[in-house]
């Protein structure tokens, strides 16, 4: 056996000495993976599945709100009031209608429309004179 | 080089893999204790300097921790690693950058731990890079990869592929230089007998 068969000792170039050197360069490693573990965590748990769609549904809600603006934009905001004012005299003309919907009398019914109607005759049911 | 326990036998390498996939730190932690000489050892036949094989090193584990789904064979993750090693050395040679004096700092502080010992050994170590640059990389990576981390030649060739009978080769022309490089005085510093 030659020389040449004998390892070298490359103790000097082991990273793993001296060992609190590699505990810090260890450390190192830790602090730049913790967050993708800590998210491989999380995604494996219920409230991890639930946070994953935390952010897509939030974009829906968003595109929402946008499509809607844009909506009451083009068609006029004005308009959708009349739409609902034209509803509530059709509805002020059927006192027996919306009295019939809510299992009332005919007299509460109209007392409800009525601008006049106080609150005492409400709570009486409407058949306070 | 007792210093990290080697633990090949009791945990494999895929089962870490799987759990470091679900999160676990323990694990991670282990995959990085297991094989960072051997990720360095690739590292330094490269770029050819301690502070920038350890650099190259500790990117290499944080991205191979954070993709670790990407290693496509769990149980053979060394070799997958190893192989982002490599590229990250690669791309480290040919882009080098001057290092910033904050990053010289580490270095600084670990040598004020026991000043003698560690100008000693950095001495040495300064040699023994100087010889190793004067090496071709498949040499340097054979000789770093069996004397320092303890591989056998048929890891070192399945790892490198090559045959065994080339890592031999390889690592016996690899000492000699080394030894004709330092010369007899330097190496009495190194060997152990």
């Amino acid at each position: 056996m030659t020389d040449d068969d004998l390892p070298l000792d490359l103790e000097a170039l082991d990273p793993t000495l001296p060992l609190s050197a590699f505990e810090r360069r260890l450390s190192g490693i830790r602090l730049g993976t913790a967050v993708g573990l800590r998210r491989r965590r999380e995604t494996r748990s219920p409230f991890g599945v639930v946070a994953r769609w935390r952010a897509p549904l939030l974009a829906a809600a968003a595109l929402i709100m946008v499509m809607s603006s844009a909506w009451r934009t083009v068609t006029g905001g004005d308009a959708a009031v009349s739409a609902v004012a034209a509803s509530d005299v059709a509805t002020a003309e059927a006192p027996d209608e919306l009295a019939d919907a809510l299992g009332l009398s005919t007299t509460l019914g109209s007392a409800l429309l009525s601008d006049t109607t106080s609150a005492e005759t409400i709570l009486l049911g409407g058949y306070w004179p | 080089m007792t210093s990290v326990p080697s633990d090949r036998r009791t945990t494999a390498d895929g089962e870490l893999v799987a759990l470091a996939l679900r999160g676990n730190e323990e694990a991670a932690d282990a995959l990085v204790r297991r094989h960072y000489r051997a990720t360095f050892a690739m590292a330094l036949s490269v770029v050819g300097n301690r502070q920038d094989a350890e650099d190259v090193c500790q990117d290499s584990w944080v991205k191979a921790i954070d993709r670790v789904e990407d290693c496509r064979e769990p149980a053979r993750f060394l070799s997958w690693m190893l192989m982002i090693v490599k590229n990250r050395a690669l791309s480290y040679r040919s882009y080098r950058k001057v290092r910033e004096t904050s990053e010289l700092l580490p270095e600084l502080a670990e040598s004020l731990e026991s000043p003698l010992a560690d100008t000693t050994r950095a001495e040495l170590a300064s040699r023994l890079e100087a010889a190793l640059g004067t090496l071709g990389e498949i040499q340097r990576q054979v000789v770093l990869l069996h004397d320092m981390d303890g591989w056998n030649h048929r890891d070192i060739a399945t790892a490198l592929d090559m045959t065994e009978v080339r890592s031999r080769q390889h690592l016996f022309v690899a000492r000699k230089l080394l030894r004709e490089r330092l010369g007899p005085a330097i190496l009495a510093e190194y060997t152990h007998d």
